[in-house]
């Protein structure tokens, strides 16, 4: 009887370990992406006023890689009203028709930028960007890639790259036409 | 009376006692026989991978690789084994769980390929987590509704049978080794010298980049150009070759070759590569010079012992040797993601390894040779011509003729950097850049049985042009031609008068 009781115990302790390991592998994606600092929030974001005045290039994208399927995106971006002494930053944007999400680039040198772009009289030190993001904390769908661009205790101002990629399941593929140029989600 | 009646009693109760003890030792023997051998039945589990891969790759591996991947992946076995005894508390049972476990866990990712053919979001964590739920499944069932004498049994015959395919995979290949044993004993020549002041010794160092084409290999291959880069070298001083060629197309054999100044390494394997490589012919006459040395081993390809060395650079990561039986074996288990290369991980190694490379420049005035291999512009193939990071789908790109040639011209930036320091800091110094072998692109392509190849002796004729080039503190030297080895009998024989004199070329 005793016995029994502790078989018992026993059946309960695994039964409740596999209906916590059962739930863990149902949202393992959501926290593995949480506990790694992955995790993309959908944000609504008013880019309803395109600013003419960042000039921007996107060098490369790269394939999904790794385990988490992340792109890394290099390019380099400035606001014309280009201060020199003022601290830079750039979020890059995929917008989707309902909302979107914003990356936090890294800024770094880009001496090539700068020796090409003299009228400017841009600093070394802060035109370059890049960052990685995970393409599986991202929903399936096409996305704009917009620019944003603002100096320390500036407005942040937004254009668009002119470029559409379209998120499904595990890959990120551009949308181009036949003969490569890029469409957007209505085309 | 009484008396004898004790003795007689006393006798009778050590005599059952010995038998009795005799049994229970016969019995301890018979329980403790059966329990080591279940325990070990999941031994040859644990070992099978490594015996098949052992045997397809034998050629290719040295013997301290073998035994460390032994020792790991016994290691490895013994953890599991140990994790399942402090849950199931019963020998048989944790040996049983352990072979059924080691299965899943050393194909893991071949599995969880399989899987994302179907099921793109399946990721790496989802099989982890299964593989967890599966493991407790496994303890419960086999601790609740197995008997022991079922488990033992199954133990032996899964001990029995994975034996087997242990053997059926060894055999043929101990005796391929027992057969070829006797060739690869190879004796390197020894050439004694007479020792010199140490101050009055140059610093040497000796560069070898492996996979860098000479000009007729890139003109053929790739229908680049590389003139500018042979300008810039000879504007630093270097003598360069256009023609020259190695023996060999394969690193194993031509670093031997070019260590032990001779063209014997022919049919190398792995292990011959460092058994030539142990005390070679050229670290010998230069320590009888009275020189130190000082190595930049990349990929740790130079197994030359350690003792040799007074300084030492070794530039990646203990998990990131891309020719190993450890890596092969851990890149299709659960443990693949320490494997995961970073973007951009390697190329920080390379500069790191040029950088060190610079920095040798100051570490002697005088009688140091530095020896130092790159994998590079060799592939993975991880950097563009600008230094831009390749995505990591390119690693072994051949298909585009660009991608080689970005990770050439950017290896050419390196190098004419390196040397510029270099002379900066030690302008009396002799560098001497050379490759191994050139761009097999053509025989990447033939092996994977994407082209035929009309002439193969021209293929390896142009494949066999390689980079070289020497820098003899400004002076000139006539190099064009020679082979890579006999390319330093020639700086030898300028530099100490040592009367080495040439090999034959045309073997």
């Amino acid at each position: 009887m005793k016995q029994n009781k502790m078989l018992k115990k026993a059946d309960k302790i695994y039964l409740l370990l596999l209906i916590f390991g059962l739930i863990l592998f149902a949202f393992s994606t959501k926290i593995v992406l949480l506990v790694t600092g992955r995790n993309l929030d959908k944000k609504q974001i008013d880019i309803s006023i395109m600013s003419p005045d960042i000039v921007h290039t996107i060098d490369q994208i790269s394939d999904p890689e790794g385990l988490f399927k992340e792109v890394f995106v290099r390019g380099w971006a400035f606001n014309k009203s280009y201060q020199k002494s003022s601290k830079r930053y750039v979020t890059v944007i995929f917008r989707n028709e309902d909302f979107s999400y914003e990356i936090l680039a890294e800024m770094g040198p880009r001496a090539d930028v700068t020796n090409n772009l003299q009228e400017y009289d841009l600093s070394q030190n802060d035109i370059g960007f890049s960052f990685t993001f995970s393409i599986i904390a991202m929903q399936d769908g096409v996305y704009e890639m917009l620019i944003k661009a603002w100096e320390e205790n500036g407005t942040p101002e937004i254009a668009s790259t002119q470029r559409f990629f379209k998120v499904d399941k595990v890959t990120f593929t551009e949308v181009t036409d036949e003969i490569g140029h890029n469409l957007g989600p209505e085309e | 009376m009484i008396h004898y009646n004790v003795i007689v009693t006393e006798r009778v109760y050590q005599s059952v006692l010995e038998k009795a003890m005799t049994k229970l030792r016969k019995n301890q023997y018979k329980k403790k026989a059966p329990v080591i051998l279940n325990l070990l039945a999941s031994l040859p589990v644990a070992l099978l991978p490594f015996v098949y891969f052992l045997s397809r790759n034998i050629s290719q591996l040295s013997l301290v690789d073998i035994f460390l991947t032994l020792g790991i992946v016994s290691l490895h076995w013994l953890i599991i084994s140990v994790v399942c005894l402090i849950i199931l508390r019963d020998f048989s049972k944790a040996s049983l769980v352990t072979s059924i476990v080691i299965i899943p866990i050393s194909g893991f990712r071949v599995g969880l390929n399989f899987i994302n053919r179907f099921l793109p979001v399946f990721f790496y964590w989802h099989g982890l987590i299964l593989m967890l739920l599966f493991f407790g499944t496994l303890c419960y069932l086999i601790h609740r509704f197995i008997k022991n004498e079922s488990v033992a049994k199954i133990n032996l015959i899964i001990g029995a049978v994975f034996l087997f395919l242990i053997i059926y995979n060894g055999v043929p290949m101990a005796y391929k080794l027992v057969r070829d044993w006797k060739p690869q004993n190879k004796q390197v020549n020894s050439i004694s010298v007479e020792q010199k002041d140490a101050e009055n010794l140059p610093n040497i160092y000796f560069f070898i980049f492996d996979e860098y084409s000479g000009p007729e290999g890139l003109e053929r291959y790739y229908n680049f150009y590389n003139q500018k880069f042979y300008k810039n070298l000879t504007d630093l001083g270097f003598n360069v070759s256009l023609t020259s060629r190695s023996h060999s197309l394969l690193t194993k054999e031509e670093i031997p070759n070019l260590l032990n100044l001779f063209s014997d390494a022919t049919g190398n394997t792995i292990m011959t590569k460092d058994s030539m490589l142990k005390n070679p012919v050229l670290f010998n006459i230069l320590k009888d010079l009275g020189y130190d040395f000082n190595l930049i081993n990349d990929k740790s390809f130079i197994t030359t012992p350690d003792s040799f060395f007074k300084y030492n650079f070794e530039s990646h990561g203990f998990y990131q040797v891309d020719e190993s039986l450890l890596t092969l074996l851990v890149d299709k288990s659960l443990y693949y993601p320490v494997r995961h290369v970073t973007r951009g991980q390697r190329l920080i190694e390379l500069h790191e390894a040029f950088n060190y490379a610079v920095e040798s420049s100051t570490f002697q005035e005088s009688n140091l040779f530095t020896l130092a291999y790159f994998m590079f512009p060799h592939g993975p193939f991880v950097v563009d011509e600008f230094g831009n990071d390749l995505d990591l789908s390119n690693y072994r790109n051949w298909k585009d003729p660009n991608i080689f040639l970005g990770q050439l011209k950017y290896a050419n930036k390196l190098i004419l950097k390196t040397v510029e320091e270099i002379q900066k800091n030690d302008p009396q110094s002799v560098i001497i850049l050379m490759a191994d072998h050139g761009s097999r692109r053509i025989f990447q392509f033939y092996l994977n049985a994407e082209i035929e190849i009309e002439n193969y002796e021209l293929e390896v004729y142009y494949t066999r042009n390689i980079l070289n080039a020497v820098y003899l503190y400004g002076e000139e030297i006539d190099i064009e031609g020679y082979s890579g080895v006999n390319t330093l009998r020639i700086v030898l024989d300028r530099l100490f008068s040592l009367n080495l004199g040439l090999i034959d070329e045309t073997k």
